[in-house]
């Protein structure tokens, strides 16, 4: 994680800021017209055609619980997790930050946080605060089981 | 090892895997016809590469063992060796040697063969059979190609003579007894040995002959289209673009309809056509000919009658014939058994033959050919053919049909895919396990294919094997449900309906019920299915979609059907590996995607866990139902 060459692709969901390597990322989209999947948790938000490609695309405000913004800047990051292919919704893409060596903390200990595997490690921008995430654990901590639980 | 190595050393071992599946055929090339002086050198020159090869990658190894069989093959080349029954054995042993040991290099590359064993046979066939190479080089040159009684006879003495010097006993004891530390060496020579033709039988039994003389020539004499392999992966992507690309055009040509620009429209309609052309070509990319599979049926063929001491010559007709690979793949091993089946249960032995009046090589016709879409192979032995009253005492015996049921004569021969059947009495190596002709089914349905038998008692079994010409893509039915559309694939359905209000009936612990012509069939919504939630429609403005390829018959009632469609089918990734009901998606003519309904496994999946809403959804609906009524 200390590695100064590594980028972040920075987003928002609600009003927190986020970041996920950029190397994951394939490209952003506009949100597109989904095809619902029956039987899937609610934010498994449908299938996407791109170019040729059926994508499956999620909603990470949903899946972490944050209240979209509704600012209509809502984008989809088509990540690259090999194998997996995904769609992920978020509120609004940022920027792309490459922090200092060393500026990348340990997420904090908190005793009330559940579920935080995710992240990854916190770095400050500006004056804020940046979560840097773990997509696929971010999305699929508790998706297997809860799929399972819908077959 | 670096990246490039890695890469090196697979490139090499596909390439070595392909080269050792043409040489198994030259080998028996060689058998059928061993005055072809060009075959033995093209023989030659693919160990000569292998070996180049193996060498240059760095499997040295192989390298070595190559090394010895081209020395063997130089003899053979060179004429200091005769060709026989003999020599090609141990060519194919080699070459079994190699092909299992290739495949152990591709899943580790340090792995360690030992092909001492092996290689020292070589050797000793070389030093012991060149002193007899003059007795036998006469006798080869005597014998005529076309082969009269006594070349039968001469051959039918040589090999016994060669296997009882061929210590192949002792090589066994050998190798067992060596200390080989690594279990892949000690596998694979246990599968080399357990392959090995049991002892010659008493029988002669002649070289299985290769596909008709002719057919050699005609192929060799239209030299091969130059070719270049390339990765499935790159193939799909090329697949999704063209795709892409002919909803892009149906999308340019709806937009160019509302402009008057002649030119525009008149390209647009040019594009389509190329469009076209280029969807159909790349779409058959993914097709392959059958004939390398079906020649690996020869080897098969070779090697069960000669273990069963008899005669049997394998016939192939439409090699050509073209079928999606990864369908092709899945249907070698079916075809293995039902060639062993056909060799070992259908034709009968010598003696019997004679009595039947047959001629004493037993014939197995292997053959496609394309039949309205699908593609049809055929295996049809001229043997004993199935006894139906057998087939029926036998199935009661084993309690598989209890003893008072009637079977018609094709139900019967339906029996032999029952699990834990068999007829014949003596469970032989070959076959007679009774586990195979079920996992046959299986494997055939699993590729929405069927199989289907005729045969006439003294005269002839044919299995007629029905597949779809490929799997990536099918013809669908585009149906609605809560405004959602999905494709439900042509082959399940039998009929769709509209039904009246007065055919839909709710019985309290069997759900709804449809009445069909005086049939009564158990229906279900699929809206209720996909648990998707909101107000059916009312009976007439439904469709009712009959379904009759499952065990049971039902219906399945839909909102509407929107059209019929070839859709190529994408697997959905493994997010949704949890996912049941669904076999894939498809990409629908207006660039949206769609999912493809697996009616068995919904249906499962309902009656597994779906009972209580099952029971209580229908209800809601039913009084309102029975108001509309």
């Amino acid at each position: 994680m200390s590695n100064s060459t590594e980028r972040f692709l920075l987003f928002s969901l609600g009003k927190e800021d986020y970041g996920m390597p950029l190397l994951t990322v394939r490209e952003v989209i506009a949100i597109p017209n989904v095809t619902p999947i029956p039987h899937s948790p609610s934010h498994f938000l449908g299938l996407m055609n791109l170019r040729g490609q059926v994508i499956s695309v999620l909603d990470l405000r949903q899946k972490l619980g944050i209240k979209p913004t509704g600012s209509g800047e809502a984008s989809v990051i088509i990540c690259d997790l090999a194998p997996l292919c995904l769609g992920v919704v978020v509120d609004s893409i940022n920027s792309v930050l490459a922090p200092e060596e060393g500026s990348i903390s340990d997420p904090p200990d908190s005793k009330v946080a559940r579920n935080v595997e995710y992240i990854t490690g916190v770095c400050r921008n500006g004056d804020k605060l940046v979560l840097l995430v773990d997509i696929s654990k971010a999305l699929s901590v508790e998706d297997v089981r809860a799929i399972k639980k819908a077959a | 090892m670096d990246d490039f190595e890695k890469e090196l050393k697979a490139g090499f071992l596909e390439e070595a895997a392909q080269l050792l599946s043409e040489t198994e055929q030259t080998f028996l090339q060689l058998e059928s016809n061993p005055e072809d002086r060009t075959t033995v050198e093209k023989i030659f020159r693919l160990a000569h590469n292998l070996k180049g090869s193996a060498n240059a990658v760095g499997f040295s190894q192989l390298g070595e063992f190559t090394h010895e069989l081209e020395s063997y093959l130089l003899k053979l080349k060179d004429g200091r060796l005769p060709i026989d029954r003999g020599a090609v054995d141990i060519l194919l042993r080699s070459n079994d040697f190699l092909v299992s040991w290739v495949s152990a290099l591709q899943t580790n590359f340090e792995a360690k063969v030992d092909f001492a064993a092996l290689a020292s046979e070589l050797k000793a066939q070389e030093e012991r059979r060149a002193s007899a190479v003059d007795d036998s080089a006469h006798a080869a040159d005597a014998a005529p190609a076309n082969e009269s009684e006594t070349e039968t006879e001469a051959e039918a003495v040589q090999p016994q003579e060669q296997v009882s010097e061929v210590p192949s006993a002792d090589a066994f004891g050998d190798e067992s007894s060596a200390p080989t530390e690594d279990p892949i060496a000690e596998a694979l020579a246990k599968a080399t040995l357990s392959s090995l033709p049991a002892p010659p039988p008493s029988a002669p039994s002649a070289p299985v002959s290769a596909k008709p003389a002719s057919a050699t020539n005609s192929g060799a004499a239209n030299a091969p289209e130059e070719s270049i392999r390339i990765g499935l992966g790159r193939l799909e992507k090329l697949l999704n673009f063209v795709g892409e690309m002919v909803i892009l055009h149906s999308v340019l040509n709806e937009q160019s309809l509302s402009d008057d620009k002649l030119l525009l429209r008149k390209t647009i309609h040019q594009l389509g056509k190329v469009t076209k052309e280029v969807q159909e070509l790349s779409m058959g990319l993914r097709m392959i000919p059958v004939r390398q599979t079906f020649q690996k049926m020869q080897r098969i063929v070779r090697d069960t009658s000669s273990a069963l001491g008899k005669q049997v010559n394998l016939i192939l007709a439409g090699e050509d014939t073209e079928l999606d690979k990864t369908v092709l793949e899945s249907i070698g091993d079916p075809l293995v058994h039902l060639i062993r089946n056909a060799v070992d249960h259908g034709v009968e032995g010598a003696d019997l033959r004679r009595e039947r009046g047959k001629p004493a090589a037993g014939e197995v016709r292997l053959s496609a050919y394309h039949q309205s879409g699908s593609l049809m192979i055929e295996i049809k032995d001229d043997g004993g053919g199935l006894d139906p009253a057998k087939l029926r005492a036998k199935a009661v015996e084993k309690g598989i049909v209890p003893a008072n049921r009637a079977l018609s004569d094709q139900e019967a021969y339906q029996l032999i895919f029952a699990s834990g059947f068999s007829t014949k009495a003596q469970t032989t190596d070959i076959s007679g396990r009774g586990v195979g002709m079920d996992v046959v089914r299986t494997n055939i349905e699993r590729l929405k294919g069927d199989i289907h038998i005729e045969t006439e008692l003294g005269k002839f079994t044919c299995f007629k094997i029905r597949l779809p010409l490929t799997l990536a893509i099918i013809d669908g039915m585009v149906v609605t449900a809560e405004n959602a559309r999905y494709v439900i694939p042509l082959a399940h359905v039998h009929e769709s309906v509209r039904p009246a209000k007065e055919d839909l009936h709710f019985v309290t612990g069997m759900g709804d019920v449809f009445s069909l012509r005086g049939e009564n069939l158990p229906l279900y919504r699929l809206s209720g299915l996909l648990g998707t939630k909101g107000t059916p429609r009312p009976a007439p403005d439904c469709i009712a979609i009959v379904v009759r390829t499952l065990k049971h018959p039902f219906a399945i009632l839909v909102d509407d059907i929107l059209n019929q469609t070839q859709v190529v089918i994408k697997k959905l990734g493994a997010e949704h590996s949890r996912l049941v009901g669904f076999s894939g998606s498809a990409i629908l003519g207006d660039g949206k995607p769609a999912l493809i309904l697996e009616l068995p496994e919904l249906l499962a999946k309902q009656n597994r866990t779906g009972a209580a809403p099952r029971e209580t959804a229908p209800r809601e609906n039913a009084p309102k139902e029975r108001i509309a009524a």
